[in-house]
């Protein structure tokens, strides 16, 4: 789960690592009555949206004065950016940080994140912080091997890197603070880029993304309570809240596919003989009846859909259970669409039946082939 | 032979009564697997369809004489399940709970460090040794004994590569999910090891996905030390770039894991890959004909 820079500023300002003094504004309405409480001598307007990348595509405004700082904020609000994180589709800006503006000495990358091929966590910094990150080339690592964090060696190991030998106690305390936060939100990427040094020599989060591991949430009862939904497409939101793997896609054959490797196997099929799909959806392993019959319900509201594809192979989800939730996503439905499946796999013979005695009029294929060209015929019956 | 488990694996179920556990358990059984025991804390001195069910896994171990353990249980008793396993000293657990969070499997990962407990999941399809034993949710009648070993980290698509290879008469060794979290207990490479020195392997079928970088590193294991035919087929190749947060995931993987970079690895070791997921049993037919 993400979450917008303000919510992960205010985390880390609870466990006490500093950030820049500012508000959140939600409407240009607030920005009179917002700017009047803030007297900063420069300001800076901050869009926020899930997805780094913001500065470059105008997301992000400096204001020298009060008069500069509302014009910044009419022009960004309601923009839609597009990053290199954000998809084709970009975000529209709803809410905005404004923020004042730090006399920056030097720029720092910091970030703890899981390392999947030691399977552990890891602190990365760099001493080239800032906005062209990705291209840098100086980057230092420790890795995360006890559950207390880092040894006093490898705090002093970074600092050197970094150049920070005059405020090895104090980077040792940032450090501490920030995996303490990463462990006890279920955090799985927790990035200060950059951490500034400001003029007086004190370290100041300039920008914070915070992401958390969807599997904890249900013991990070407050994290889940700052999710925004606004973030995704309404149908990516809806399919989010029933925990489905769901991305909208941008063609006409809708998908409904049990496992990750399976539905993109599927996609990959489909694009190579020239279609292209509404969507990715994972039902998941163990999906109950309920949750497929959600999942249908989702799918059939996307109007560009021409056709549906299902494509379900059972192991732990077993076939009828999938055949009573899609039985009961389709019923009292005028389907309107052709609807080809091709289903194998545990229990099938009572999921067949199950479909069968519903009297549904869906088309039968047996192999992954047969179904993605029964599907293709349908959309393109020149073809 | 097989790699993990055969037919005289003594196997122990974790979760046994509940709806999942319960459920394969009789599939498993069913299939031929030697389920000795189950364990679920509160209904020890029960018996579940016969099978005996203790309260802790060291009750079953001494008694049963249990050697591997499925688990099903739910995520947030999973971690300790495993390691309550291997403390007992099971030698191989398969997880097939999905859901576990990160930070306990992390702490799962630093517990088993240097033990000789081998975890397959979580988050995961088992092991399948044909018409020996199942530890695992796939069905079992899709495979069939033969000389191809499968490793994957799906589950659907490994049950539809599995089936195209027995269509196409070609039987499997042993067929390993190894799970698709972040954090897994066994990778493909110390599977490919194990793998390369079992007489009854011939070739190696690789079910990878996008993401991660289990394939570039089996490239290089492939390179330097396996001497068998291998395939592999790479699932993402259309999907849409990741929606991402931050920097830290590009930095780390440096370009790694995007299926282009899986694909090029694997190739430039001789490994055959196989672009269409409809064809994976055909092509595997057409070259292992030859041999």
């Amino acid at each position: 789960m993400f979450i917008h820079e303000y919510q992960a500023k205010s985390i880390l300002l609870r466990e006490d690592v500093p950030v820049p003094d500012g508000k959140l504004i939600e409407t240009v309405n607030e920005a009179d009555s917002v700017l009047n409480l803030l007297h900063f001598k420069n300001y800076v307007i901050k869009a926020q949206i899930h997805g780094g990348g913001r500065g470059k595509a105008g997301g992000i405004k400096i204001a020298n004065s009060r008069e500069e700082a509302l014009e910044s904020i009419i022009s960004i609000s309601g923009k839609r950016l597009i990053t290199p994180q954000t998809g084709p589709s970009g975000r529209i800006v709803k809410k905005m940080l404004i923020e004042e503006k730090v006399n920056i000495i030097k720029e720092i990358y910091i970030a703890i994140a899981i390392d999947r091929k030691r399977f552990s966590p890891m602190v990365m910094v760099s001493p080239e912080g800032g906005i062209d990150i990705e291209k840098g080339k100086l980057f230092f690592e420790e890795e995360i091997t006890s559950a207390v964090g880092l040894y006093p060696f490898q705090e002093r190991r970074l600092a050197y890197s970094l150049g920070l030998e005059e405020k090895m106690n104090e980077f040792s305390g940032l450090l501490e603070k920030l995996y303490r936060i990463f462990i006890k939100y279920d955090s799985t990427l927790l990035e200060v880029n950059p951490l500034a040094i400001d003029k007086s020599g004190k370290f100041i989060a300039l920008d914070a993304k915070i992401s958390f591991d969807d599997n904890a949430l249900f013991r990070q009862k407050e994290i889940s309570g700052l999710y925004d939904p606004e973030e995704l497409d309404p149908l990516e939101a809806e399919a989010y809240k029933e925990s489905l793997n769901y991305v909208k896609m941008d063609g006409d054959i809708g998908c409904l596919v049990n496992g990750a490797g399976l539905a993109m196997a599927t996609i990959d099929l489909i694009e190579s003989y020239g279609g292209r799909v509404t969507n990715f959806l994972d039902v998941g392993g163990g999906a109950s009846s309920e949750k497929i019959e959600k999942a249908i319900k989702i799918l059939m509201k996307d109007r560009r859909m021409k056709v549906l594809l299902i494509n379900i192979f059972g192991g732990i989800l077993r076939c009828d259970r999938f055949a009573e939730g899609l039985v009961n996503g389709l019923r009292d439905k005028r389907i309107g669409i052709p609807v080809i499946i091709r289903f194998k796999g545990t229990m099938i013979e009572e999921g067949k039946r199950l479909i069968r005695d519903s009297g549904l009029n869906l088309i039968w294929e047996d192999s992954m082939e047969d179904s993605v060209r029964m599907a293709l015929s349908y959309v393109y019956p020149d073809k | 032979m097989s790699i993990l488990i055969n037919k005289d694996t003594r196997v122990l179920v974790q979760g046994i009564t509940g709806k999942e556990g319960s459920f394969h358990t009789l599939r498993m059984r069913g299939y031929g697997t030697k389920i000795v025991a189950g364990v679920t804390p509160g209904k020890g001195g029960q018996f579940f369809s016969g099978i005996p069910v203790f309260d802790t896994i060291r009750e079953a171990v001494n008694s049963e004489g249990a050697g591997a353990s499925i688990i099903f249980v739910p995520p947030p008793s999973a971690p300790d399940a495993i390691i309550e396993a291997s403390e007992a000293g099971i030698d191989t657990i398969v997880c097939i709970t999905d859901g576990i969070p990160v930070h306990d499997m992390i702490e799962v990962k630093r517990y088993l460090k240097g033990k000789k407990t081998r975890l397959i999941g979580p988050n995961c399809p088992g092991i399948i040794t044909p018409e020996e034993s199942k530890m695992g949710i796939m069905p079992g009648h899709i495979h069939k004994k033969g000389p191809v070993g499968v490793i994957s980290r799906s589950g659907s698509l490994t049950y539809e590569a599995v089936n195209q290879l027995t269509e196409n008469n070609i039987g499997q060794s042993t067929c390993i999910g190894i799970g698709g979290d972040m954090i897994v207990g066994t990778s493909f490479v110390e599977l490919l090891r194990l793998f390369n020195d079992d007489p009854e392997t011939e070739a190696v079928l690789i079910i990878g996905e996008i993401g991660g970088e289990e394939e570039e590193a089996s490239a290089e294991y492939i390179k330097e030390n396996f001497d068998k035919a291998v395939f592999a087929y790479i699932a993402g190749r259309t999907a849409p770039k990741d929606k991402r947060m931050g920097h830290a995931g590009a930095i780390i993987e440096r370009g790694r894991g995007t299926y282009e970079r899986k694909v090029e690895s694997l190739r430039s070791c001789g490994v055959d890959i196989i672009m269409n997921p409809a064809e994976i049993g055909k092509t595997i037919q057409r070259v292992t004909s030859k041999f």
